[in-house]
């Protein structure tokens, strides 16, 4: 429920930046490659870290879509019921029988089949990752009837319509980009940023739109922030350890110079490397894919 | 990090990999540790290049392209023409730099070491156990460095840490590994305490150290009685603890003298009686007895063949040889070593 809250302001507040304060949206090389696609009847998975600009993308694309006159609907993240009925309403069928009757899921999904059979309209997928079994079962039906759909996901399952898909992974925004989309939060707050915090707080954000939103909500509320939680980041303390182990070295040159004192000393060192790196693998690893801290 | 980690972090990198004491090179260390957080105007070094401060913030992220191996090499680079007068001094400038930024890693937000990538490098993984700029884990991590700076700044002013170790554990290889490499220079003067195998007295003293026999034995003196004390091998004095404890400054000759068949005492006579002599000598007459107290090194033996006396010398004083040898012809070939401390310093 909170992750739902986060995504649809994140794309409310991506929209309306975009229409007031003109920030300029930096994925478009992205959007051609999809509308372009979508276009030639081909089907896309976009691929992205969560805050990584893949509703605000998807946005996009509807808009420019349908401001060239084509049929595009954008399927968000809801009960499948919904999902259905957000494009059943677009094609103008109808939801009930000729009696009367409320279709239910399977029916609404055969009509849509059957629809777009002979209309033509582009399908958006957000949030494609979270979408039910019975909804993926049916994507992979209007796959094989050559309907051009575009899903956008956050790490899916490699099985199914995930796998049949031509995808790419959206990268990083550039450092300029994120500076921007800072800059742009801190004027609708109203809050005055020097460039000594700007450049704080980009080091936050490790290009994630979304990341960057919320350092300067952050910021503005005088919260001190924890620790990045971006994935633009290496641990080094495997190579230090390594680097660390090589003044066993010293050992070996011991052995072989017949100098007792190296011997003693690499064989200190050792121990020493081996405590701090038993120290070191018993600190939890983050796992900022599945929980916070 | 603050200003003071940042120094203490690089000048005791450089303490330990350079191995110096230098005040001049850890300052210089120390100051060049202040210089890749020049991209925030809230550091000290920030403060000081307000112009480029103020570039970096405008164009860069913090801890970005100043924190980075890029930044290290452009700086090894510019130094270069130090290289050439103060090599010491170009080692510390790099090496500080590096250490400054490296040492940023374990900050929350770690660094873009890989510049003009935008991954950022961090130790360890989980951000709670990385150090927030100005909290107690930064202060209990500056008195920890601290610590360590001032054990090496000790190790490094004195014989450096290998002897260091060999002193602390008084150990026979420990005292000979440090006469091979300053036997030439020094008088090396050890306390010894052990026990003489011989007599089973127990031995608590200074002797001088007069050669190395294996890697855990050597020949000492105290006066005129010559030891053979270490650990392993055929021992006058099993040593428990070995230290050095002292170091007079020598100058030291050695010379290969050869004879045959001439007056022996001319030859010697020559030399400095207390130069030390180690070799073999045939006499044409036989030699008084030697005696040499039990449990002492007798330094010349004389194994007699009918007429022949061979003498067999290890580091035996000139004076005690002549007394030998005195109107004996004979012929031998000697390795003579003369060590004579420096007046000034005696």
């Amino acid at each position: 429920m909170q992750a739902k809250g986060a995504k649809g302001e994140s794309v409310e507040q991506g929209t309306v930046s975009a229409s007031a304060l003109q920030v300029t949206f930096y994925r478009q090389r992205e959007a051609n490659i999809i509308i372009q696609s979508l276009k030639a009847a081909e089907s896309l998975l976009i691929l992205g870290d969560t805050g990584s600009g893949k509703s605000f993308l998807a946005a996009q694309v509807q808009s420019q879509l349908q401001k060239e006159g084509y049929l595009c609907v954008l399927v968000t993240q809801d009960v499948p019921k919904a999902q259905i009925l957000s494009i059943t309403s677009c094609l103008g069928i109808p939801d009930t029988n000729i009696e009367g009757e409320k279709l239910n899921i399977p029916q609404l999904q055969n009509e849509v089949l059957i629809a777009l059979e002979e209309t033509s309209c582009f399908l958006l997928f957000d949030d494609a990752h979270r979408l039910t079994p019975l909804m993926r079962y049916w994507l992979e039906r209007l796959h094989s009837q050559g309907q051009p759909m575009a899903l956008f996901a956050n790490n899916p399952p490699a099985e199914g319509i995930f796998l049949r898909l031509p995808r790419f992974t959206l990268q990083p925004l550039p450092p300029k980009a994120v500076k921007q989309i800072i800059l742009a939060t801190a004027q609708q707050l109203n809050y005055q940023l020097s460039n000594a915090q700007v450049s704080q707080m980009l080091a936050y954000c490790g290009g994630s739109p979304l990341l960057a939103q919320r350092v300067v909500k952050e910021s503005y509320l005088k919260i001190e922030p924890e620790g990045p939680d971006h994935h633009q980041q290496i641990d080094i303390t495997p190579f230090l350890v390594a680097l660390l182990m090589l003044t066993g070295t010293v050992r070996i040159i011991g052995i072989g110079l017949n100098r007792t004192s190296l011997y003693i000393i690499g064989g200190i060192c050792l121990i020493f490397v081996g405590i701090i790196r038993y120290l070191v693998y018993r600190l939890p690893l983050k796992n900022s894919r599945k929980r916070i801290l | 990090m603050t200003g003071i980690t940042h120094i203490i972090f690089s000048a005791t990198g450089t303490c330990i990999l350079l191995g110096t004491a230098d005040p001049m090179v850890l300052s210089v260390a120390g100051l060049m540790g202040l210089l890749p957080d020049v991209d925030t105007s809230r550091s000290w070094s920030g403060q000081l290049l307000k112009p480029l401060t103020h570039y970096l913030e405008k164009h860069h992220t913090h801890r970005g392209i100043t924190h980075s191996l890029l930044a290290s090499i452009i700086i090894a680079i510019a130094a270069l023409p130090i290289l050439l007068l103060h090599p010491q001094i170009y080692a510390a400038i790099v090496l500080g730099y590096t250490l400054g930024w490296f040492a940023d890693c374990f900050t929350k937000t770690g660094v873009q070491g890989l510049y003009p990538s935008q991954v950022r490098l961090v130790c360890p993984g989980h951000p709670k156990y990385r150090i927030a700029t100005g909290s107690k884990a930064e202060y209990f991590l500056l008195a920890f460095l601290t610590l360590i700076l001032s054990l090496f700044i000790w190790i490094n002013s004195g014989s450096g840490f290998i002897q260091s170790l060999n002193w602390i554990l008084g150990s026979a290889f420990g005292a000979v590994e440090q006469y091979k490499q300053e036997g030439g220079q020094y008088l090396l003067t050890v306390h010894i305490k052990g026990r003489n195998v011989q007599t089973q007295q127990p031995v608590d003293g200074l002797f001088d150290i007069v050669q190395d026999l294996s890697t855990h034995s050597l020949i000492v003196r105290q006066g005129d009685a010559f030891f053979v004390a270490g650990t392993q091998g055929k021992l006058n004095i099993e040593t428990s603890s070995i230290r050095v404890i002292g170091r007079q400054p020598i100058t030291f000759n050695v010379k290969k003298i050869d004879f045959h068949d001439k007056l022996i005492s001319d030859i010697l006579s020559k030399l400095p009686m207390d130069a030390y002599l180690t070799g073999e000598l045939m006499i044409d007459n036989e030699v008084p007895p030697i005696t040499t107290p039990v449990g002492q090194l007798s330094t010349i033996q004389a194994q007699t063949h009918g007429r022949v006396t061979k003498l067999t010398l290890t580091s035996a004083v000139n004076k005690d040889v002549l007394k030998l040898t005195k109107n004996s012809f004979g012929s031998g070939s000697i390795f003579v070593r003369h060590v004579q401390p420096h007046a000034a310093n005696s």
